[in-house]
Parts: C-alpha cells; structure tokens; sequence
C-alpha cells in the first residue's frame, strides 16, 4: 500500500510494543524479560543478527538437529508453542482372526496390517461367532471402519481427513514403504519407479554417480509403463465392474504421459494439493509462475493470464519433464535435495498417474471439470453404479460406494505388486463416532477398533490390545498476544484474520502475556495423571517421539542431545517424582505474576479473573476438562490468598461449537484465551511442519498460538552458528534460502506503486524518448561488492489497463529483452534493478488494443517482470510488479 | 374442483417461495464458515461462492495504482464486510467481499430459475450438487416412512377400535395408559433404549442401519435392519391412530343412529364395522396424511442416531457443517412434501365425507 492509501484509510499498523511483564524471579526456567521482546537492540544480544544469504537445507542431521532445537526452544520460550500435555498413543484391538505382521508398533508405519494375514474361519473379537454374510456383505474381507466420508477420493482437491487414505487404496507411487524381513521396521522401494533411488542429475540434465551426501536440484526417477513392465508385473488401469467405463479403461495400460497428467491438472485448475508442488521446501521449479499464471488469477483480472490456461506449451518451464529416451520423469526442485527427501518427496499417491482422456471423459469432454470431478461419489441409489468417477492403479478397486455406510475396496488384480497384497479386500463401514465403531467391534463384527479414551482403563490389559505411539502432541494453546499484538493480527487489518466489527473483537486479558502466569500453569499440570485418564503418554515439548531428523537413519528428534536439552528444564522440575509438574513451583510463579500485574495495575487485588477456555470435543472436556481447570486454579486461588488478596481465577471450560473445527476457527481468528488442540506434520521432515509456530503467512493458516511475531528478532532469538535470528529467518533457512538483514527474513525484490509523492522508481528520459522502471533488491553482497542473488528475468508482461478495468490481454515483451526497445540491468551501486523502454514501443503496444481498448483510453500500465532469483543453489522466480500511469511516462512518447 | 386444486397448487408454490426466502435470507445473516487449515481449499471455497455470484474480489486501487476502488471504499467504510484478504504472488492484494444478503438473495433466485442451479456442497461433500446429494438420501428416507405408516395405520386403528369397543374396560384402561406413555416420552429416548437393549444388549437386530449392498444380499438384514427405526417411527403415530380413532368411535357409537341402526336389527359387529367406522373415519383418513409428515420429521434425529443415510441425517448434517447449499435443497424438499400434505389432507375430505366439496361454489 502506498503512503497516500495509508494516509487516506488511517490505517496504520498498531506500533509494536513491549510487553510490560514484569522482572523475572528465581525459577528453573529462563526468559526473556518480558512476553513481548519484538525489535530488541542487537547491541544487547549474545550474538550478533545474522546478515547475508543462507540455505541451510544440505545441513548435516546434527546441524538439523541444532536448528530445529532452537526453533522448538523458540517456540517454548515465547509460549508460541502453547503447553503440551500428553501425545496421541493409545490402544488398538485387533480380531482374533487377525495375524499380525508385528505386534509392536512400528512409528510411522503402525503393526504392518498391510502385511499381516486374516483367517477368515477364525472367530471375531471376544470369542463370538464366525462372521458370516448376514454380518457384512463380504466376511472374508478385512472389516474396518471410518468416521467421515467427504464423498470424495479426489486427494488432488480435497482436505477432508479421510481423503487420504481413500486416495491411497487406489493410487499408487513412485516409491513406497514395505516391512523388512525382521518385522522391527520398514525400508523404502520403487515401486512405479525402477531401482530404488532417483539418479541425481546435473544442471545439464546428465546423469552423475551418487555419494554420500550427494545433495541436488535435479533427479531422474526412471519409471516404469506397461510397456517396459518387468516380468510377472501389470501397469494396467482397473475400474469397478459395474463402471460405465469397465470396457474402454479397465485393462487400459499406463504410458508415461499419464505421469504428467496430474501434475498439470493440479496445477492449470490450482487444485487444493497444489499449494505442495509450489512449496519453496520440496516443490519444483517454475510449478509457482505456472501455477499463477494458469487461471488461479482469473477471478480478478478475468482474462489477465488467460493466455496460458491449460497451454501446456508454457508448462516446458515447469521442473517437472518427461524423458521418453530414459522412460523416466526428470525433476526440478526449487531447493536442492538429499536422495532420501528427492524420493519422499515424490513418493505420493498424487503424482500416481492418470490418463487424461479419462479426466475428459468424466468430465464430459473438459480436462477442468474431469480433475475435479475425479473421485467423486455418484448420485445413483445403487451404490455399485457410484464408482464411475474412479479409476485405479492401486492395490484395491472399489466397488461398491453408498456414502457413509460402506464403501467396498477389492483386490485390484492387475495391481504390480498384487502378489503382496494379503486381503481379498476391505469393508469399510461408516460410523458416527470412534465409540459407536468401537461397540460395535466388542460386538465382533470389526476387525480393528481403537479404545476410546474413557475406556482405556478397562481394555489396556486386554489381551487383543496393541499399544500404538503418538505423532501428535495434544496441548493447552495459548493465546499469549498483548493488546497491540493482537490488534495487529486480528484487528481491522490484521494481518491473520480482519475482524471487520469492532465489537467481535477479543477481550485480551494482560494475564495471558504474562511468563510467570504460563510458566505457572505449565508446572501445575500434572501429565503423569492426566495420560493415566487418557491412555496416552505425557508430553513436554511440542514434537513428539515420532519426528525424525534423520530418516534415513530412524532417528528420532527427541532422542537427539538438543531435542533434550528443550524439554530437560522443564521435566527437571518434578514434585513427588512426576516430571514437568509441581504445584508449589505453579503456585510460586502465579504469585509473582498477581504482584507484578496487580503493580502494573493491570488488576485490582480482588479482581475475578475469567479465562476462556476453547475444546474440540465434548467427551475431551468431559474427560479431563474439571481437571485442567483444577490444576489452574487452585494454585493460582491459593497462591492471591498468600499475598493476602481476594483475586480469583476462573477457568470457563466450554465447547467451541458443533464442529470440532470450530475450536480451530477460534484459534485461527484469536478469539481465545487456552483452546485444546493439536496440529499434526510431516513426521519425516519436522524442520519443514514448523512453520504452523510462524505468526504469518509462512503458516498457511495452521498456526493455533498466538504471541510474539516470528518475523522479527526479539530478545531471546534463535542462535545458531554463534549468530542471532529471528524465528522465520531461520525457518526459511533450513527450509530453502533466505536473504537476511539484521536477523530477519527478507524478499528479494520489492513491488512498488507509482506516486507523485515517491516517484523515484521511475526516471522519464525526454531526450531519447525512454523511460526507466527501478525495483529495489536488499542489496546482499560479498565481500567484492558483487551481488549474491543472481538475477536473471524470465519474463516481461506488460498490462494495460483502463479505470478500475484490467486489459483483456497483456504483452510478452520477454523476447525484446536485450533489444533497442527494452533494456535491462543491475546496478551494482544500490543493487536495483532497471528496465528501460523505448516509449514509442509502449505507444504501438497500447494502440494494438482493439475495442473499448484503444489508445485514446488506456490510461495505466502494468509493468510486470518474473525475476529469475538465484541463490545458494536455490531457483525461484519471484514476481515484481510497478504500476505506472501512462500520463507520468506521456511525456516521452 | 380443478380449478380449486389448481388456485391450490399455486398458493402452495407462493408459501413454498416464501418460506425458503426466508430460510435463505436467514441463513445467509449467520456467519460464514470458511474451509481451514489450507489457503488453496479455503481460496477455491470464496472462488466458489464468486462463481455462485455470492462474493466479488474487490482491488483497493483502481488500475492507476493511486485512486482507491469506490468499492473497496465501500468495504472500507464497513458498509460491505471482507470475508478474507488475499496476496497474490504478483503482490497484489485483493479482498473477497460477501455482497449484502439481498443482494445474494436475488442471485441465489436468479441461478435456480434460470439455470436450475440449487449450489454445490461446500463442506459434507464438497463441489458436488446439492440436488444430488439429496437426491441420492431422499429414496431411504421414503421408504422407511411408508413401511412406518403402513404399519402404524392398521395398528393404530385396530387398538382405537379396541379401546373403543372396551370402553371403560380393563383393556381400554391399559390401551389408554400406554398411549399416554408412549405419547409422553420422546422419540430419541424410544430409539436409545431400543438400541441398548435389542441391539447392542440381545444383538437381534443390527446396531446400525444396514448398508444397501448388504440389505440386497440378505432380506433378513434388510428387514432386521427397519425393525428399530420403524418402531421408534411408529410408537408416535400408533398411539396418535388409536387415540383418535377411540375417540371417534366412541362419539360415533353413543349417536342415534347407530343406536337405530341396532334397533333395526344389525347386530354390534354389522352396526360397528358398516356404520359406526365409517363415520370416525371421517378425521382419521385426513390425519393420516399429515401423520406422515410428522414422521417424516421425526425420523431426521432418529437417522442420526441409527446411522440412516436419509435426508434427516444429512439435513442435521449439513445445518451442523454449514453447508447451506445443501440445507436449502433439504428444506424445499420438507416444505414441498408439508405442503402437498397439506393440500392433500384437504382434498381427502371430500373423499372420505361425500357432504364436503372442496372449492364448490354456494
């Protein structure tokens, strides 16, 4: 936004502040003084900020390991990461007719049920009957259970929670995961891949010999076709039978051009998984200018980039490249990879391939409208016929679909591994809840359940019950913003969530910014009881056991010396032998904290502190919700009563709505005080998943604690490599490149406006009739002044435009670049970037606008470049974008 | 008599505009829920309601890049509200603006009578028609409340009859107290002890609705699977059938013509059954109808609870996710059928009592 639309709106970003909370005491736990130390005096920090460009992708698993440390501690010391309380474990029971492949719970892979066997004359659960058809339709087949059925497989354009694991039983991977010989773990495969590892490549594209920690941009995965199939293995398509397409795809053989389909189409219809292929972190070159250029844009502009709408022609500088000499997919990452994340970042069920024509069929003649309707449930009231928009390659078909009641998956036959498929096939039935299913097993008609919670005392020692591990961390989130914070994320232009009327905005309370108050109620918790009640294991740290940071070597983040070191002061602390608990300790902390607020007269000392409190799920509030909000109180109360005051705290435990979505909308919109809940990531990339602690846009959306802003450097900054960072700036890091100034994250090239009032960006040169357009750059450089982002310009669009309209077509002014009519250049001085243009071009450009859009009425031109960005081996385009009008460069034409 | 029908037919189609007006103007005055967690989903959800003319993207600057969008100032002022804000790669930010009801209200009417488009789902099935959706649940739903009525009606009428016959009898009282129970205690107790004890507890009849794949293989699945459902239905509408029908009965039976229809000579099954039942009948038939209805409605806690793939479940469903797509396509479906009833029951009263015309002029 420019000045004057500031100026005009009076919108000013609320100025940041510091928290006033008061001095520190003597606890176990050290901080920064104060919640809110955002712009700190880098004078007064250990380590001076970092400043230059990094990547710190290609770090050593002990490197990874310090980083994300210290974004973990970052996020603990800041509250960012709320205060955890237990993980996710806990029972599964298994039929008797069930022979399990491991009886111990393998992280990330589970009891290898895939692997395991179903004896279908054994007995069910309990010692009840033999299933039989007046039980399920098919006894013989693997009896499971969902509780959500979004009516869709289409995994390319779906959240729904169950759509993953639908989409998985009917794709397949290039690579997958398979249980080793042992039954103790699993190891990696090709699977539509050839061999086991993708080749790395050179920027030629030539195939260079892999070693060890051999990191690049560029991999080969060499794929397989029906073509090319070895012997004793199908790449075919199957349909249902009962498919309207059973005789023109059922046996239809897989060609390498099905391995781009999806790929495209997730990109030309910016389908909801294509927010991955762009990901700076594993997503390919190029698919981001694609992306945005291929109809995502149009509902604002129109027909802005309707030129390049599912022209595939403009995918050729996508990183994502058919081989048809080598029968393989060639690869592009933005960031370079390790083999390892070069293949598990390509081993999905989303890139399994497609044949477009089956799209176009179903989609009655439209690519477009076929992606999205792939996967869809029919509308016929036999649920056999509900299949036709499913067409598989997995290792199940499915045929018969009535939503939410029973979805039938069959062996696929002509699946490529269907020798090491086990079940003839799945009957999966719909339940309401986890209770209704599990009632049901004990009832012998499930092969699986998992015990609910208020039942774990009852069946953890049963003999058909399996302990499984948690990846996911269930806390107490913790809306730690003081009044300006979170007027600057959720006010009027906040920059997370616009409350538009003021009277929706939250009530922050001071108490909440307060460390002695949180550290408080981190110590009052007792996790020892508290996963007793659950059946899950006690938590004290945001990751869980189940985060590796180095896969390749089944290394768990929390077994490393710095996933310790984070947790080790808070589980030191341990009354009566319960680690990361003591009630004196909480009682202590909330003293301090009722004098330091009562002094800063943020309270009365008989003030009736009310705290929301936000839950999920009803039984979670049943189960635990009087204890929590015991464990608060009561120190807190007795804690006012010691310092003589009639202060009281009141923990309202309550419901955020009929979904247990809501809660998240809660979190989402800061409209909390405490919410239960957690966020669950890529467990073999933790580095990645911590950008849900990032206070902006890095988040996605997923971030549920709110307090002090990421981007910034505060008191208490990451550390690594003896330097300081902010939050975000390492993130990005560790997660790609990043351009860093004074410790904090920064772009590499500036959009600007034109303005009579700041005009400097554009120099009208009347005597030969050109013009200059500047875009700033930060200006990194080595030690001989040269720049260290290379830039290079893979695209010019000029737009014009006329009042609030856009034209209906721009001008590629990309191959005049060099020309007498368009010039380009860095200037070493102050790192800008210049474009200078003969007017006259501008003048003939504008008067081939037809219509409505003659010369005489274009009156503003958009000058847009896609800057080819290159640094520390990372490529991105990054978009600049200046708006000029006409009239300022009138002069010269 | 047409004529009445047809004058009929075109107030039951006013009411019906009417009443989903107001539903939608209603539903549309609740805040939005959008999709979370994902900006892709979240963005193609507003994408979706532009393309359903709900919202429009508004730039706050016109394309000189200085003079600010009078619609944006409109948003700015607070007089249009800005659901979500979005940055472009390009930089650009643009916001998605939810148009004023009225104004979604007369779009929502324009794309259902000019295109016969009722809305996509937007969260319980997400992209798919709401037409669809409930096409698919609304078969289910019939058939489990025509097997009820059918056997709530005899049932009802054969117990009022008896009541009646047994006036002021031991069996009239018992007939009487159970009603009077049955009637008290709601439907979702009915179906929870049901459940508890004939399915969970004795494990004679299924714990949940059967899928239709299984009920096509096994009719005794398929009939175990109606036995809770149509019992919790019919509990309400027997005791309903027989209260009236004992009621009327017994005012018919204590009349004088019935009491010359014995003098005559017929004995008291001639005079019951010839006379005496014909005549109760008169404000039984008509009840029968709008029974139907009720049941109809009754059933959506019922298919929650028994996990019934109906237009009950989803309509629950959907109100509870927001999908309000789908909850207007649901609503019409309850208010055409109330309606219809309705008209129904009035056209049945000249069928049954031949002194009633419907529409006849004096």
């Amino acid at each position: 936004m420019n000045k004057k639309f500031k100026s005009i709106l009076g919108s000013a970003i609320a100025v940041l502040m510091l928290a006033s909370c008061g001095g520190k005491g003597n606890t176990s736990v050290s901080r920064p003084s104060g919640n809110g130390g955002e712009d700190v005096d880098p004078s007064t920090l250990k380590y001076k900020p970092a400043e230059g460009i990094y990547n710190f992708t290609t770090a050593t698993p002990k490197e990874k390991a310090e980083i994300l440390g210290q974004l973990e501690g970052y996020a603990m010391n800041h509250h960012l990461a709320g205060i955890p309380l237990y993980d996710d474990a806990g029972y599964e029971l298994f039929s008797p007719r069930i022979k399990l492949a491991s009886d111990k719970y393998i992280p990330n892979y589970g009891f290898g049920v895939g692997n395991s066997t179903l004896d279908p004359s054994g007995k069910m659960y309990g010692d009840s009957a033999i299933l039989t058809e007046a039980d399920t339709p098919y006894p013989s087949y693997f009896q499971s259970y969902a509780t959500e059925d979004s009516g869709t497989f289409n995994y390319w354009n779906s959240q729904g929670q169950d759509v993953a694991g639908k989409n998985g039983m009917i794709t397949a991977s290039y690579y997958g995961v398979t249980m080793n010989k042992s039954a103790d773990g699993y190891y990696w495969r090709g699977e539509l891949a050839r061999g086991d590892d993708p080749i790395p490549l050179d920027d030629n594209g030539k195939e260079v010999t892999y070693e060890d920690g051999m990191v690049s941009r560029f991999w080969r995965i060499p794929l397989y076709t029906a073509a090319n199939a070895p012997a004793g293995r199908k790449f075919v398509y199957s349909t249902a039978p009962e498919s309207k397409w059973y005789t023109k795809y059922n046996g239809r053989e897989i060609v390498l051009d099905d391995y781009l389909t999806p790929f495209q189409v997730m990109l030309d219809n910016a389908l909801v998984r294509a927010s991955g292929l762009i990901d700076d972190a594993s997503g390919f070159a190029g698919a981001s200018d694609y992306l945005y250029a291929s109809g995502q844009n149009k509902k604002w502009g129109e027909t802005k980039y309707s030129k390049p709408t599912n022209d595939h022609s403009y995918f050729n500088g996508v990183g994502i490249k058919l081989n048809t000499t080598e029968n393989s997919i060639d690869v592009a990452f933005i960031t370079p990879q390790s083999r390892f994340y070069a293949r598990y970042n390509t081993a999905s069920g989303l890139y399994s391939p497609m044949p477009a024509d089956f799209l176009k069929d179903i989609g009655n003649g439209s690519l477009t409208t076929g992606a999205k309707n792939f996967g869809m449930i029919g509308s016929n009231a036999d649920p056999k016929k509900n299949c036709d928009n499913i067409l598989s390659c997995g290792a199940y078909n499915v045929i018969s679909w009535e939503q939410t009641k029973l979805t039938v998956y069959e062996k696929n036959p002509t699946y490529n591994m269907v020798d090491e498929i086990h079940f003839e096939g799945y009957c999966e039935t719909g339940f309401k809840d986890e209770d209704q299913a599990f009632e049901s097993f004990l009832q012998g008609k499930l092969d699986e359940a998992s015990v609910p919670s208020k039942r774990v005392k009852d069946f953890a020692t049963d003999k058909m019950a399996h302990k499984t591990e948690g990846s996911t961390v269930i806390k107490i989130n913790v809306n730690s913003c003081t009044q300006s914070q979170w007027d600057r994320y959720f006010g009027t232009n906040g920059t997370a969530y616009q409350h538009t009327n003021p009277k929706t905005f939250w009530d922050v309370k001071p108490i909440m910014s307060n460390d002695d108050f949180l550290d408080g109620v981190y110590f009052s918790m007792n996790r020892a009881e508290l996963a007793n009640k659950t059946g899950h294991n006690p938590a004290y740290g945001y990751l869980s056991g189940a985060y590796k940071i180095d896969p390749e070597n089944d290394l768990s983040f929390r077994d490393t010396d710095e996933g310790k070191a984070v947790t080790a002061k808070y589980e030191k602390v341990a009354d009566g032998g319960i680690p990361g608990y003591s009630p004196s300790m909480a009682q202590q902390l909330f003293k301090k904290a009722i004098q330091t607020l009562v002094a800063n007269g943020d309270y009365e000392d008989d003030d009736k502190i009310t705290l929301t409190f936000w839950w999920r799920k009803d039984e979670a509030l049943q189960n635990i919700g009087k204890t929590l909000e015991s464990y608060i109180e009561t120190p807190f109360n007795a804690a006012a009563k010691e310092l003589g005051y009639d202060m009281t705290l009141d923990i309202d435990c309550k419901v955020a709505g009929s979904s247990y979505t809501d809660a998240y909308s809660k979190m989402d919109q800061g409209e909390f005080d405490f919410a239960e809940g957690a966020i669950t990531g890529n467990v073999l990339n933790p580095i990645s998943f911590m950008s849900v602690i990032c206070t902006n846009k890095l988040s996605q959306g997923f971030t549920t604690n709110w307090g002090d802003d990421t981007a910034k450097l505060t008191a208490k900054p990451c550390e690594f490599k003896e330097l300081s960072w902010s939050y975000d700036a390492l993130y990005t890091a560790a997660n790609g490149a990043a351009i860093v100034k004074k410790g904090v994250n920064v772009n590499p090239i500036n959009d600007w406006k034109y303005s009579e009032d700041d005009d400097e960006n554009l120099v009208v040169n009347k005597n030969d009739g050109t013009f200059t357009v500047y875009f700033e750059t930060p200006d990194v450089v080595d030690k001989d002044g040269e720049s260290l982002v290379k830039y290079g310009i893979n695209y010019v669009w000029l737009q014009f435009g006329e009042g609030s309209q856009v034209a209906p077509y721009y001008f590629d002014y990309t191959s005049a670049l060099g020309s007498a009519n368009l010039q380009w250049d860095y200037n070493k001085n102050d790192g800008s970037i210049s474009f200078t243009m003969k007017s006259a071009a501008i003048k003939n450009s504008a008067k081939q606008i037809d219509g409505s859009w003659d010369a005489g009425n274009v009156d503003t031109l958009v000058f847009e470049v896609g800057f080819k960005c290159e640094f520390t081996g990372v490529e991105k385009t990054v978009v600049g974008e200046a708006k000029i009008p006409l009239a300022a460069i009138n002069a010269s034409i | 008599m047409w004529k009445y029908v047809l004058k009929r037919l075109g107030l039951l189609l006013i009411t019906t505009f009417i009443i989903l007006s107001l539903t939608y103007i209603l539903l549309q005055c609740l805040p939005l829920e959008l999709p979370r967690g994902n900006e892709t989903e979240m963005y193609a959800f507003l994408d979706r309601q532009i393309d359903l003319g709900y919202f429009k993207m508004v730039r706050p600057y016109l394309e000189d890049g200085v003079t600010i969008n009078p619609e944006y100032a409109k948003y700015a002022s607070g007089i249009l509200t800005s659901e979500k804000e979005r940055t472009f790669a390009t930089g650009e930010t643009v916001y998605y603006v939810s148009l004023p009801v009225m104004v979604r209200y007369f779009k929502w009417l324009g794309n259902i009578f000019l295109r016969w488009d009722w809305g996509t789902s937007t969260q319980i099935s997400a992209g798919q028609s709401a037409i669809s959706i409930i096409m698919r649940m609304l078969p289910v739903s019939m058939k489990l409340n025509i097997v009820a009525m059918i056997i709530s009606i005899p049932c009802g009428i054969g117990l009022g009859i008896w009541a009646a016959l047994k006036k002021n009898k031991p069996t009239d009282h018992i007939i009487s107290t159970v009603i009077m129970i049955f009637i008290s205690v709601p439907s979702f107790v009915l179906i929870s002890f049901m459940l508890i004890w004939i399915a969970y507890g004795a494990g004679w009849v299924p714990t949940q609705w059967p899928s239709s794949i299984q009920a096509s293989r096994d009719w005794v699945v398929a009939v175990k699977g109606y036995i809770i459902p149509v019992l919790a239905l019919c509990f309400g509408s027997i005791c309903g059938f027989a209260r009236y029908t004992r009621a009327e009965l017994c005012e018919v039976m204590s009349s004088e013509f019935l009491l010359l229809a014995r003098t005559k000579g017929l004995t008291r099954a001639q005079a019951v059954v010839k006379h005496a039942l014909r005549n109760s009948m008169v404000p039984i038939v008509p009840m029968i109808i709008g029974e139907f209805v009720a049941v109809l409605s009754g059933s959506m806690v019922l298919e929650q609870l028994y996990g019934i793939p109906g237009v009950g479940y989803i309509f629950v469903t959907a109100l509870t996710a927001k999908d309000y797509s789908v909850v207007m396509v649901d609503s019409a479906i309850y208010t055409l059928i109330g309606l219809f009833a309705t008209l129904v029951v009035d056209l049945s009263y000249g069928i049954v009592d031949p002194r009633i015309r419907m529409g006849a002029s004096r």
